[in-house]
């Protein structure tokens, strides 16, 4: 790819939002640093801590979707699009294909790895065990071993009585 | 509860630094963002909601064991002055300054931690810690993070980690930076090498002060941009990494000027003592590029070593609000370059002039 304000190869790629346009910019390293690109110390500035880098976060829409809201909060698509930030956790399901859209641009990997709060830890390992314990349930029904099957069910409801108690 | 004075009466952990090497890099600092599971993020959220959120967040932040006898405090109660302050410091953010009702800052007796409730985020917890040293803020924030998980239910997906008001921090939700003097690389022309190398390893780099495209005092602030799809603990080192070798980088680079240009930096050294010890109008931009030369001074040993954190303390000091803070009301521009002035005079008047570099 050429650059677009000379014939040397496009080393720059520059994604913008132009009056609600996304534009694309292909520049070579002399045309970025004339441009004032490739130098990060021309980007803005200040803050205490780092501003998040919400300028860069671009929504690219999906006509079809432009109606969708969150059932829990309303936060709309239309915000999203203005603020790129989101109304409560549960829009992260609502808007899951635009928010994966907008990940590989942000972020070095698009699944998560790290720290896992205890209690969700719990819920996981709890839904995890529920499918072990149905599958091997569903494997001794077939095999007719009903002695097994028995245990099961009774550690299966356990489980999922425990859950209700908590609540 | 702690008065805003004695907060600030004493100076912070990070700024007496102790036995920590600050001579290139001052501060490492980590922060988490968190929020409540059931809640809507603080800014799609409604002012009742706000306060009903701060209801459930406030007590479980208060009673962490390093919380304890902390200052904590609406933002709303604080005045323009005193928000500024805390800004300047580094302990709440712009955002938060901004906002108010139900919004709160709750910091620890010695600024190691500050906890912003419902900025932009739920929770933003804060570590500080002078030198470099970003994985022993990680470690003691992830001790608060979970000792707060004990008693709050986090926004969490298995796929997408810590959910977040923004998706730029989805994942760990951390953020690490570490504040870097560079002098030595911006007199020797080397800094807009370094730092674009920096950037292209996708970090992000920012001058400490000033709007716009100034960096003033010749301090930088490196942090990482990607908070997803690596660990915490990968994200520190990776950073830890780089920030040492870029601070490698920059002693060399100071060895180098003494060596090949001796009487050129005792040169700006020596002027810069003088403008700071004699003047009685300044600014805040000629004030930071004169300490900046001060501060690479004592590292040069120009000066003695009790310099230093004379010259990080007054980083802070000089600042519009501090200068207003200490004045007791507000002051035009042109009162505070006369304050800054006197601040200065007075707080070097210990400080005998340097040694000759090329002696």
């Amino acid at each position: 790819m050429t650059c677009d304000k000379c014939e040397n190869k496009a080393t720059v790629f520059l994604t913008h939002l132009d009056g609600g346009q996304m534009k694309k910019t292909c520049l070579c390293e002399s045309c970025a640093a004339k441009e004032g690109v490739a130098d990060p110390l021309k980007f803005s500035m200040g803050g205490a801590m780092p501003p998040e880098a919400s300028s860069q976060t671009q929504v690219v829409l999906d006509a079809r979707r432009q109606t969708l809201a969150c059932p829990v909060c309303n936060f709309t698509m239309k915000h999203l699009q203005k603020v790129g930030r989101l109304g409560c956790p549960d829009c992260y399901g609502t808007f899951r294909d635009e928010i994966h859209q907008m990940l590989p641009n942000m972020h070095r990997g698009l699944t998560h790895k790290g720290r896992i709060p205890k209690g969700a830890a719990d819920r996981e390992a709890k839904r995890s065990r529920i499918t072990q314990i149905q599958e091997l349930l569903d494997a001794a029904i077939a095999l007719e071993n009903f002695e097994d099957a028995a245990a099961l069910r009774d550690e299966l409801m356990q489980i999922q009585s425990a859950e209700t108690e908590q609540g | 509860m702690m008065r805003f004075s004695t907060l600030l009466k004493h100076p912070a952990d990070w700024m007496i630094s102790g036995d920590a090497d600050t001579a290139v890099v001052l501060t490492s600092r980590i922060r988490l963002a968190r929020n409540l599971c059931d809640q809507a993020f603080p800014g799609w959220s409604t002012k009742e909601k706000r306060r009903r959120a701060l209801e459930t967040l406030l007590p479980a932040v208060e009673s962490l064991p390093p919380m304890k006898s902390s200052f904590s405090r609406e933002l709303n109660s604080l005045s323009s002055v005193e928000k500024q302050v805390l800004v300047e410091r580094h302990l709440i953010s712009r955002e938060q300054a901004a906002r108010g009702e139900g919004s709160a800052a709750v910091v620890d007796r010695r600024q190691n931690f500050s906890i912003m409730l419902n900025e932009e985020d739920h929770l933003r917890l804060q570590a500080i810690r002078p030198g470099l040293d970003l994985s022993g803020a990680f470690d003691a924030l992830a001790e608060v993070d979970d000792q707060l998980e004990a008693s709050l239910d986090f926004a969490y997906d298995p796929e997408l980690g810590y959910l977040t008001a923004c998706p730029t921090n989805l994942g760990t939700g951390l953020r690490a930076s570490a504040m870097l003097h560079l002098p030595g690389l911006v007199l020797s022309d080397q800094i807009s090498q370094a730092l674009s190398g920096i950037s292209k390893l996708g970090l992000a780099v920012r001058g400490l002060f000033g709007e716009g495209t100034e960096s003033l005092g010749n301090l930088f602030q490196i942090s990482n941009q990607s908070t997803l799809g690596e660990s915490e603990v990968e994200i520190v080192q990776r950073l830890e990494r780089i920030v040492a070798k870029l601070a490698q980088h920059e002693s060399n680079a100071r060895q180098k000027l003494i060596e090949e240009e001796g009487d050129v930096v005792a040169d700006k050294i020596g002027r810069a003592y003088g403008a700071l010890k004699f003047s009685h109008i300044i600014d805040s931009k000629e004030a930071l590029t004169h300490i900046s030369l001060l501060r690479l001074g004592v590292d040069l040993g120009c000066f003695a070593s009790e310099c230093k954190p004379l010259c990080d303390a007054l980083l802070m000091d000089i600042q519009p609000a501090h200068l207003q803070l200490k004045a007791g009301e507000k002051l035009s521009p042109e009162d505070r370059d006369t304050l800054r002035a006197r601040t200065i005079r007075e707080r070097l008047a210990e400080v005998e002039e340097p040694s000759c570099l090329t002696d």
